[in-house]
């Protein structure tokens, strides 16, 4: 069902109801599956679209217009997150971070998607007025000193017309033009922002005015830039907590996010720990189906110091597996390599070229997954092959 | 198919199975290709069992958790010498069983000896299955000729343990003669040294007529390939503290790679001059790699073994001594054991016994295919071949005094029958016990006590008068009956002397039946991870297909359908690969063969238009 859903929130809207029906054929009568499958087939079947409005409804006689498939749709995430110019709010004060000793800088686009479904889905307070309040009054008030923005695609001019449905931003931010505009949309429950960054900074900036997501220290989680935006002025819109996909994605996105707004926050929230950033990116890595691609970061996590907890272990191994493969494979030697530590070459001196890789873990003489971590990394660095038994 | 049946030389450290076919004996290779396997057994982390090469490669990383030499232990008695030695020198943990016997503690659990060498035998006999087609059941196992009936109980109950009918234990030495003579139809006295991986034997055997007979034997049960594999360890260790200030033996990973590079220099010496060690990354100091790269030479091999091979023809000058055999009665001298392709070695018999060592004879093969032809003769009933075997040592009863009274004497051939008349030793005495006992020593406590019985009801007489006609009666099996007969009256009372392994008929029966249990899961687990294999490989070849099956049924209902149903297929595949049913992955593969078939169909008619 996850795949479902990503693919989904790709646009690739066969896909997403392929894997959807798969995962319905796996657990029949899955609601939720069940729910988005439904979605999917009547955005497909043009009975939705967002064309003319997130998620209306369309009419029959349009949907029944065979030969004319829906628009392309940009992510669903994206196109809520992504009003048009016209309902760009007032400039809200800022909620992340000191910016306005920041000089003028060349502005950059950050590209980074979280993929965080493994999280568990809580139930998001919407924000209040008074959690908002809380929070312009936390920064000062001050809001984001940066420029107003250059010529990007997608790049909104700010002080536009359309009303914030939930906003406070100070007037003043209206003449100061070389601010950052933060917009904290109210329509779900999720803390969904935009940017404008200064064109001349050098450090390195949230897209101006691409939608994203923010983490407790104020990083970007999640930004969608680019493709076609569909506007959204439909007043009677269905909000987007009545997409199934989206209020899944945002109360996930979201929920670790909003836990921690309070009135005693800090103003700059402290950062990740390590191994929760390499977690995050490995589970994100290994839900692609790219297990080398966390490697690196599964390296860095086992590398930190302290244990490591069953449930990072757990990622580590599957790290680990997907880049070794069926342990019934049996591991052969590859290219030379000028350094090796003394217990991987011991685990290469147990290899004959007819032990599989599962009884070579037995006869490492170390723990198993410490063994398997070995092996995944003489597969990566291309000392040892893989080859069916 | 006609019945057939195994040899397996049961070694210290390694084993080795063969099989006569068309007449003809030869060694059956294991699944690596190796003619021999270690005779080792491990229990893995993970409590995976682990028997052979792959128990050897982790030997000294896992080393409490790893059997090796169970053969020095089997049917011992806790109390006995060997035990004692073996208790000093073993990395497992070695305890007192509940019979007075020995069992071995793995990962938490007591395992009996015999079940230890099951584990081998079970291997063996796996080799032998997948050699022939078929389950082979029936099998003649080699034990040294010292072996006294316990331990030879114990060896037939690793037998029946691993799912074998163990038809015959006979004498190594007896079935690498045997093989020696097979087809040659010779008479003449022969010596067999056997010197092992870890065990040290020599027989002096007579051969004539088809009839081979064991005259005498003895080793040492703690001499063998081993201890030269120490010797060049240490020389290794010394000469890398040497260079490094750093001892290699504290590392168990770097251990194991001295260990396995010191057995195979060791090897390399027996055709070489020279033999190059190199251990690269062998240890890492402050973030620095060290390397170990020495060539030794035979010379130094030589003269770091020196006293080992001393020790070796020791035992064979006491041997010769104590059986009054002259060294120029021995016509030929037959090598047993991979030891034996040292040059040193072959020099040093050749110069004891003043004769070439007999090249004829794989040293690594030739006690398994002695057995193999063995086994072939005891089911050919029209085979003139005669074996006999003898009895490893002395049996009598204890007499007035607490001396040890011989009926049957050490090396008398099997089958073989004895009788000795005694007296009462009171007056009006009424009952005799006797007490059956084996061994060497005149003083009974010094052997060992194989049973006891008392004949009652006996005329009351003076001292002396009753007579009492004692039998010792050995069948080939080397099943002892003893029987006593009051010779006025013909009363007689008697008992079969049933070698006990130190396991009760309960323990065995279990064993068995859990023995049997792991078969049926071993296969079950074979089969599971068979079908999966199978099952993946498909998968992955479909998924491959897709993007072309798509591009060319794009726009037609029928073949979205498809497609569809594909992917619902492969869904169920990987169901079933989850939950480990085989009977539902064997069907999920019948439908992804016919998917693959349909894609491939389909992507050809793309093709060719």
């Amino acid at each position: 069902m996850e795949r479902g859903i990503e693919r989904y929130a790709e646009g690739a809207y066969d896909v997403a109801q392929r894997e959807l029906e798969a995962a319905l054929a796996a657990a029949p009568g899955h609601a939720r599956a069940l729910e988005c499958l439904t979605w999917v087939r009547e955005l497909a079947a043009g009975k939705k679209s967002l064309a003319s409005g997130a998620y209306a409804t369309v009419p029959e006689e349009e949907s029944s217009n065979s030969g004319v498939s829906p628009l392309p749709l940009a992510p669903i995430i994206a196109s809520v997150s992504a009003p048009s110019d016209e309902e760009l709010p007032p400039r809200l004060a800022p909620v992340i971070g000191q910016l306005d000793e920041t000089p003028d800088s060349v502005t950059r686009e950050w590209s980074m998607v979280a993929t965080t479904h493994n999280l568990p889905q809580l139930d998001v307070p919407e924000l209040s007025e008074e959690q908002i309040a809380n929070l312009l009054q936390m920064d000062g008030g001050r809001g984001f000193t940066l420029s107003r923005n250059s010529a990007l695609p997608g790049v909104s001019e700010q002080g536009s017309a359309a009303q914030p449905a939930r906003s406070s931003a100070p007037e003043d931010d209206d003449e100061e033009g070389d601010r950052t505009h933060v917009r904290l949309a109210d329509s779900g429950p999720a803390r969904v922002v935009e940017f404008t960054a200064d064109a001349e900074d050098d450090t390195p900036l949230p897209s101006p005015v691409l939608p994203g997501i923010l983490a407790d220290d104020g990083e970007l989680l999640a930004s969608f830039s680019g493709g076609d935006r569909p506007d959204q002025t439909s007043d009677d819109a269905p909000s987007m907590a009545t997409n199934p996909f989206v209020s899944q994605r945002l109360s996930e996105l979201a929920a670790p996010l909003l836990g921690s707004l309070g009135d005693d926050l800090p103003n700059v929230p402290e950062a990740d720990p390590p191994a929760v950033s390499f977690a995050r990116n490995i589970e994100a890595a290994l839900r692609r189906g790219a297990p080398r691609e966390a490697f690196d970061d599964a390296e860095r996590l086992a590398e930190l110091p302290g244990t490591r907890s069953g449930e990072e272990q757990a990622m580590l191994s599957q790290v680990h597996e997907g880049i070794v493969g069926p342990l019934a494979a049996v591991p052969r030697y590859g290219k030379a390599t000028p350094s090796l530590d003394s217990r991987s070459a011991f685990l290469l001196s147990r290899m004959d070229g007819a032990m599989s890789a599962d009884d070579l873990l037995d006869v490492s003489g170390m723990p198993r997954p410490d063994a398997l971590r070995i092996l995944a990394r003489l597969v990566v660095l291309g000392v040892v092959i893989m080859t069916r038994p | 198919m006609a019945e057939r049946v195994i040899g397996i030389d049961l070694g210290t450290t390694n084993s080795c199975v063969a099989i006569v076919e068309n007449g003809t004996p030869s060694v059956i290779p294991n699944r690596g290709g190796y003619k021999t396997t270690p005779s080792m057994v491990a229990i893995a982390e993970n409590g995976k069992r682990l028997v052979g090469h792959i128990a050897k490669r982790q030997a000294i990383t896992n080393a409490e958790h790893t059997v090796y030499a169970a053969k020095r232990l089997i049917g011992r008695k806790w109390e006995s010498a060997p035990v004692k030695q073996a208790l000093e020198s073993s990395s497992y943990r070695i305890i007192e069983g509940p019979h007075d016997d020995v069992r071995i503690q793995l990962r938490g659990q007591s395992v009996s000896v015999p079940e230890i060498s099951a584990f081998v035998l079970q291997e063996m006999k796996l080799i032998a299955d997948e050699y022939v087609g078929e389950p082979v059941t029936k099998a003649v196992i080699t034990v040294p000729a010292y072996f006294n009936d316990g331990q030879r109980q114990a060896t037939k109950d690793a037998g029946k343990i691993a799912g074998l009918d163990v038809i015959r234990i006979i004498n190594e030495p007896t079935a690498a003669a045997l093989a020696y003579g097979f087809g040659k139809n010779l008479e003449r006295k022969v010596a067999v040294f056997d010197l092992g991986g870890g065990t040290f034997d020599i027989s002096i055997l007579e051969l004539g007529s088809g009839v081979f007979e064991v005259i005498s034997t003895a080793g040492d049960t703690f001499l063998g390939g081993e201890d030269f594999d120490k010797r060049i360890i240490d020389w290794l260790v010394f000469g890398f503290a040497k260079d490094h200030k750093v001892d290699l033996r504290k590392d168990k990973m770097a251990l194991q790679r001295l260990k396995d590079v010191a057995e195979k220099a060791k090897c390399e010496l027996s055709g070489a001059k020279e033999a190059e060690i190199n251990l690269p990354f062998i240890y890492s100091q402050g973030g620095e790699a060290l390397h170990l790269q020495r060539t030794l030479s035979r010379e130094k091999l030589e003269e770091l073994t020196a006293d080992l091979v001393d020790r070796c023809i020791q035992i064979c000058s006491n041997t010769l001594r104590e059986a009054n055999i002259d060294k120029p009665e021995i016509e030929e001298v037959i090598l047993v054991g991979g030891m034996t392709r040292m040059p040193k070695i072959q020099s040093a018999v050749a110069e004891f016994f003043g004769l070439e060592p007999c090249k004829g004879v794989h040293p690594d093969e030739v006690v398994a295919l002695g057995a193999a032809i063995q086994g072939a003769a005891l089911l050919d009933t029209s085979s003139e071949m005669l074996l006999l075997d003898v009895t490893p040592h002395s049996l009598g009863i204890m007499i007035k005094g607490g001396y040890f009274h011989r009926l049957i004497a050490q090396n008398s051939t099997v089958p073989t029958q004895a009788s000795h008349i005694f007296t009462t030793v009171k007056d009006n005495q009424t009952s005799v016990k006797i007490l059956v006992l084996q061994g060497e020593t005149d003083r009974a406590e010094g052997n060992e006590l194989l049973g006891e019985f008392v004949l009652t009801g006996l005329r009351k007489a003076k001292e002396g008068e009753v007579e009492i006609e004692v039998t010792f009666e050995i069948s080939a099996d080397g099943i002892v009956s003893v029987s006593a007969k009051d010779q006025e009256t013909g009363l007689t009372q008697a008992i079969t002397v049933t070698a006990t392994s130190g396991l009760t008929e309960d323990e065995l029966a279990n064993m068995v039946e859990q023995s049997r249990d792991y078969m049926v899961e071993a296969k079950q687990s074979e089969d599971l991870e068979r079908h999966k294999q199978g099952a993946e490989k498909l998968i992955g070849e479909i998924e491959q297909l897709f993007p072309q099956v798509e591009s060319a049924i794009n726009g037609s209902d029928f073949g979205q359908d498809a497609v569809k149903k594909a992917r619902g297929v492969i869904e169920r595949a990987h169901r079933a690969v989850e939950a480990k049913d085989v009977q539902a992955i064997g069907d999920a593969t019948e439908a992804l063969t016919r998917t693959l078939n349909m894609f491939r169909g389909v992507v050809h008619k793309a093709r060719v238009g």
